[in-house]
């Protein structure tokens, strides 16, 4: 996710190759890491969008996989958005040497941390995809998430995300439920055909 | 056989004939007032006492007064005699007639009728004398008076024009003499007439004029009156009883006739209706033995609803199995994604672990303090990590756990196989349901449909039960044979009884006055005749030198005398048997203008003089050219004559 959603840096502080925006964006993606039907909802906006029948294969092919039930890893939404701390596993990316922390700071206070990747993250997931393929779909998600994003930043995503009425619904601090049975519904308007099955 | 033993005797033979009891007969015989006449009445005897008329002879310039008397008569042979014809003997005649008769204007010749102005008449009947008293000149008047030993007298009748006259003689004779009017019946062509006679019939029959067709009166044998006057005259016992049981019988057989009639009317409604309605039963019996016998309409019904609620029951029982699978299935399909997540976790985990136990610490994550090489050399040697120092190899044997959960996954498919084929049968099994469901509900619907309505079989059964009981009550109307009958089977005996009885009399008397036919008719002058029978039917057969003859063929001289033979006969036998009648007068006029040779009259003058003095109460007058042979057997005071030209008046 973090080399996926990572930027070429303006200014190298600490030897980083690229940096990952902040962590409302890490949020937001990580969002749709572990709410396929959110991304297979995203993915039909942008069918509609564009008219890439790509994007409708796509989004069958979540609920093909039954992504909803196997993927779905729910997140407590907090204050304005899903939100989780990361630091556990950033801990560890850190001490591998993988990524930095850095942040942009406004004069006391951190108002937004960046993710400082360095050049080893990069050849990790080369080797990882090599070593244990079964890791690959996350390589793959990522991308997906990285397409969807489309090199929207943090605020701009949770704004998109909020869109999503049944989101908005959810009860603050409730887990945000599946949308699974709708988006299903407006997958196979499009693909006129039930899901999984045969194109006519 | 006295009166009463002959009525006894005639009950008694209806009573055994008819099967019945003596005084069941006596109801029926008062009831249809048929009396029992075993005894004719005694002859009565009539006998002109006086003649006079008066008047005028008016002949041409000529006027004389006319007053003809002629008194003192009674019983025995009476000569009107004159020395030519047309000298008065048939005036005399015809006025006796025309006064016996109640009608002097028809019987009297016009000319000689305008000539007279009085004419009477004195008669007895029985020792009873009466008195006719007429007045002639334009209108007919006069009275009938009874005339008393003592010498008082009473009017009978009177009256004032020709029909009070003939009224009145015809209601007197007919009384005195016993006589009833007498229908003759008689069918001419295709129609039939029933004429009454009465008076004028019966005293034409006391005088013989130059008509000799008949044996008796004047009138033709077809006219069927002169078998009747037979009858009359003859005064059988028994005639009148059966007269009246003839009527009786005959009146109930129209009756009877037209109450079977009405009753075969009756009876043939009824037959036809119910040959109709026996038709129809027939018809609709034989449809209903078509009509296939189908389980009743109920018993579907009732089979229809239980294998109904049969599948209703299953249905719920299905749905409930259903409802169980479905969230059986669910459960195991979660079990199924939760093994299916798990090994996925487990791989994926295993494999990041594989991935990060690679990765060297470099550094601290907290302080991002580069970790010592000392720190490193005692993770390798003592296996404590070179970051917190704890242990950092694992003994869990990841291919075992993986094996695990795989087998895990696997069989929680194989459930979610089970489960969902089990699903699959249970909703086939509720598809096939619902379809005996909706296959029973429209059975039912068309079963409660044909309820509604009574089936075709149902109809028709209701329909021969109902016939059926029409049937029998309309056989129970069947009018019986209707029980007027009773009486006229006992008339019909009583009427036969009767018959055989007067037959019986008839038979003896017609025996015994045919033998005095020919007896007299011998004593007239016929002594070739051999033998006379007289039958019921006035039919005369005679055996004339051993020869049988008819009364037609006989000449006008045979026929004379066996006509006048004839009365006398039927006078003395009905004297001798106290039987008959005939009054007893006869008046025979003018053979002479006849061809009858004066011989043949002087034989029968000369026989009737001799019978007229064996037959008591016999009064004979006879109009006759005079001649010695005549006058030698009339006696001069019982005869009036004219001689040579000269007139009676």
């Amino acid at each position: 996710m973090l080399t996926s959603g990572s930027e070429a840096p303006r200014i190298k502080t600490r030897g980083e190759v690229a940096v990952f925006a902040g962590e409302t964006k890490l949020n937001a993606w990580d969002f749709w890491m572990r709410y396929p039907d959110y991304l297979a909802d995203e993915l039909i906006e942008l069918y509609d969008k564009t008219g890439d029948d790509d994007m409708l294969d796509r989004a069958e092919q979540i609920f093909v996989d039954g992504e909803p039930d196997q993927r779905r890893l729910a997140m407590i939404r907090y204050r304005y958005g899903a939100y989780e701390k990361h630091d556990d596993a950033l801990a560890i990316l850190v001490s591998a040497g993988l990524i930095g922390i850095g942040g942009r700071k406004d004069v006391d206070r951190v108002i937004e941390t960046d993710f400082l990747i360095h050049q080893q993250a990069f050849d990790l997931c080369i080797q990882i995809v090599k070593d244990e393929p079964i890791l690959t779909w996350f390589r793959d998600r990522a991308d997906l998430v990285a397409m969807i994003a489309d090199g929207r930043g943090g605020s701009a995503l949770k704004k998109r995300q909020y869109e999503r009425v049944d989101y908005a619904k959810t009860l603050l601090g409730g887990e945000i439920p599946s949308i699974e049975e709708d988006v299903k519904k407006r997958l196979e308007l499009r693909l006129k055909r039930p899901i999984g099955s045969t194109a006519a | 056989m006295n009166r009463k033993s002959a009525i006894q005797d005639w009950i008694s033979a209806i009573a055994d004939k008819a099967n019945l009891e003596v005084s069941e007969i006596e109801t029926v015989l008062a009831r249809y007032r048929i009396e029992p006449m075993p005894i004719a009445s005694a002859p009565k005897h009539l006998s002109l006492n006086r003649l006079r008329f008066t008047g005028t002879k008016n002949s041409g310039e000529n006027e004389s007064p006319i007053d003809f008397n002629w008194d003192g008569l009674g019983p025995g042979l009476w000569g009107i005699l004159s020395g030519e014809n047309f000298r008065g003997k048939s005036t005399i005649i015809q006025v006796i007639r025309g006064c016996l008769r109640g009608s002097l204007t028809q019987t009297v010749q016009a000319d000689v009728l305008g000539w007279l102005r009085t004419v009477e008449l004195d008669f007895q009947i029985d020792e009873q004398d009466y008195q006719l008293r007429v007045e002639l000149g334009g209108t007919v008047s006069g009275t009938l008076t009874r005339i008393y030993e003592s010498g008082r007298s009473r009017k009978f009748h009177s009256f004032n024009d020709d029909e009070e006259f003939e009224t009145a003689m015809s209601n007197f004779f007919m009384k005195q003499l016993g006589f009833d009017k007498f229908a003759v019946h008689r069918t001419q062509n295709a129609s039939s007439t029933t004429t009454l006679h009465g008076w004028p019939a019966m005293c034409s029959a006391m005088f013989i004029g130059t008509k000799y067709e008949t044996i008796i009166g004047e009138l033709s044998p077809s006219s069927g009156v002169p078998v009747r006057l037979l009858q009359l005259f003859l005064g059988i016992p028994w005639v009148t009883t059966l007269a009246a049981a003839s009527a009786a019988f005959k009146e109930e057989q129209r009756k009877q006739s037209a109450s079977d009639q009405m009753h075969n009317d009756a009876r043939d409604v009824t037959e036809r209706r119910l040959s109709e309605l026996r038709e129809e039963l027939a018809d609709k019996e034989s449809r209903l033995a078509k009509t296939a016998v189908t389980p009743s309409l109920h018993a579907d019904m009732k089979a229809c609803s239980e294998a109904l609620q049969e599948a209703a029951n299953r249905e719920i029982a299905v749905r409930r199995q259903l409802r169980q699978a479905v969230s059986d299935l669910e459960d195991i399909e979660s079990a199924v994604n939760e093994d299916r997540r798990s090994l996925r976790q487990h791989e994926e985990e295993s494999s990041s672990q594989t991935v990060f136990r690679a990765l060297d610490p470099r550094n601290c994550p907290r302080c991002e303090t580069v970790i010592s090489t000392e720190r490193k050399r005692q993770e390798q040697s003592k296996n404590s990590c070179a970051v917190c120092g704890k242990q950092v190899h694992s003994d869990i044997d990841e291919a075992e756990v993986k094996e695990k959960l795989t087998k895990q996954l696997k069989a929680s498919k194989k459930a979610q196989k089970a489960a969902k084929k089990r699903l699959k049968d249970l909703n086939t099994e509720l598809a096939e349901i619902e379809k005996s469901i909706d296959s029973a509900t429209k059975k039912q619907s068309t079963l409660a449909k044909r309820l509604a309505r009574p089936s075709k079989r149902e109809q028709l059964l209701t329909d021969v039960a109902e016939l059926n009981a029409r049937v029998d009550e309309l056989s129970k109307t069947v009018p019986e044979a209707s029980t007027v009958s009773t009486d006229a089977g006992v008339l019909k005996v009583i009427e036969n009884k009767t018959r055989s009885r007067m037959k019986e009399h008839q038979t003896r008397l017609l025996e015994l006055i045919s033998a005095r036919i020919c007896e007299y008719a011998q004593r007239f002058g016929m002594t070739q005749l051999d033998s006379v029978a007289l039958n019921g039917g006035l039919n005369l057969s005679v055996i004339k030198s051993g020869s049988p003859t008819s009364y037609s063929r006989l000449t006008d001289g045979e026929r004379l005398r066996l006509k006048v033979a004839t009365l006398l006969a039927m006078i003395a036998v009905g004297e001798e048997e106290n039987v008959g009648r005939y009054p007893g007068l006869l008046v025979i006029d003018s053979p002479g203008a006849q061809e009858v040779a004066s011989k043949d009259l002087e034989q029968i003058i000369s026989g009737l003089a001799e019978i007229a003095e064996e037959i008591d109460h016999l009064q004979v007058f006879i109009g006759s050219r005079s001649s010695s042979v005549i006058r030698k057997h009339i006696p001069e005071k019982q005869r009036v004559q004219a001689l040579g030209s000269n007139y009676l008046w």
